[in-house]
């Protein structure tokens, strides 16, 4: 057993108290069950085996009103993307690449700011990991519709070759193509295809809270309570193999 | 990971990284959690259980997020005095 495990047991159980009454709990059950130990703690190592001045893609954003505007972001999502960059550059000096809806860099570039991270183009960023001298990350906007994003993902990856992609609140595509909210709401309109990125990079994936559309693939109609399935699919999310560069 | 509140998620993971390099300086603080609740209402991000810009997530009042970074923070005291 790890020497952190109870601290790890702590803080997953601590993060997991459904307050919101989402029905998280058996989520969190089924996927501890299958890890067979803490969620932090295998992201938090998953997290720390990149290379030192890896690169990171990172993405958040949860257009969550985009039947009214694409400019209308949550507040659940940037700041937890901004810590995790924060840590990511201060424990491995990461080049870190925050992927998102074009209409959410404003707020997105001032949360990263706010987070002590100044937000800079590529190059200054892979030079900043490169010699420690400044925390920094990149902004990019993904494309909002499905034939740009199945371009954009193979394009990026290429490009980039992250060591690890980190998702955090944000949705996935049911079985039909659409993006479901919880309340089984399409809201895809001026939403970045970003998720069609990660079936492309199996090697090193995170993935916070799982996205609404990749579980109500399993589990027609769209529902809002755990599913036998949807735990079985959110348990078999969470062991990744990390990538060996 | 999942976690009630995706924020949280990225709270607990940085605690764990900061227990496994001993650097208090990864830690989401509840200060800093506090500044960034700031920024992203003064930048129109919004609480979307409620459907207004404020600084709750979710639902969930701010001074609970602030107060669950402090338990974070707490857990992992021990550990990195």
């Amino acid at each position: 057993m790890s020497d952190f495990a109870k601290y790890d047991d702590r803080l997953d159980r601590l993060v997991n108290l459904d307050l919101g009454n989402r029905g998280i709990e058996p989520l969190y059950e089924a996927s501890r069950a299958l890890a067979g130990r803490a969620l932090c703690g295998a992201a938090a190592d998953m997290l720390l085996t990149i290379p030192k001045g890896g690169t990171a893609i990172v993405t958040t954003g949860s257009v969550s009103r985009a039947w009214l505007s694409p400019e209308l972001g949550e507040n659940d999502g940037p700041s937890g993307a901004a810590a995790l960059i924060r840590a990511l550059w201060l424990a491995r000096r990461a080049s870190c690449i925050l992927v998102i809806e074009e209409t959410l860099m404003p707020p997105m570039a001032a949360t990263l700011q706010a987070c002590g991270v100044a937000v800079t183009d590529l190059e200054a960023t892979r030079k900043a990991s490169a010699d420690g001298t400044m925390a920094c990350a990149t902004l990019i906007p993904y494309p909002v519709t499905d034939a740009e994003g199945q371009t954009a993902a193979r394009d990026m990856l290429a490009q980039f070759e992250p060591d690890v992609m980190v998702s955090t609140e944000r949705v996935g595509r049911n079985e039909n193509g659409f993006y479901y909210n919880m309340r089984g709401r399409d809201y895809g309109m001026g939403r970045a295809r970003i998720d069609m990125a990660f079936p492309r990079w199996p090697w090193a994936t995170v993935a916070m809270k799982l996205a609404w559309g990749w579980l109500q693939r399993l589990s027609k109609p769209p529902c809002h309570t755990p599913h036998p399935v949807i735990a079985r699919a959110a348990a078999e999310l969470v062991p990744c193999p990390v990538r060996i560069s | 990971m999942t976690a009630a509140v995706s924020n949280w998620g990225c709270t607990a993971i940085c605690a764990a990284m900061a227990l496994r390099t001993g650097d208090k300086r990864l830690i989401h603080t509840p200060e800093m959690e506090a500044r960034l609740l700031e920024v992203m209402t003064a930048n129109g991000l919004i609480n979307s259980a409620d459907g207004l810009i404020d600084p709750h997530v979710d639902g969930i009042k701010d001074t609970t997020h602030i107060a669950l970074a402090e338990m974070a923070l707490a857990i992992t005291r021990k550990a990195l005095l």
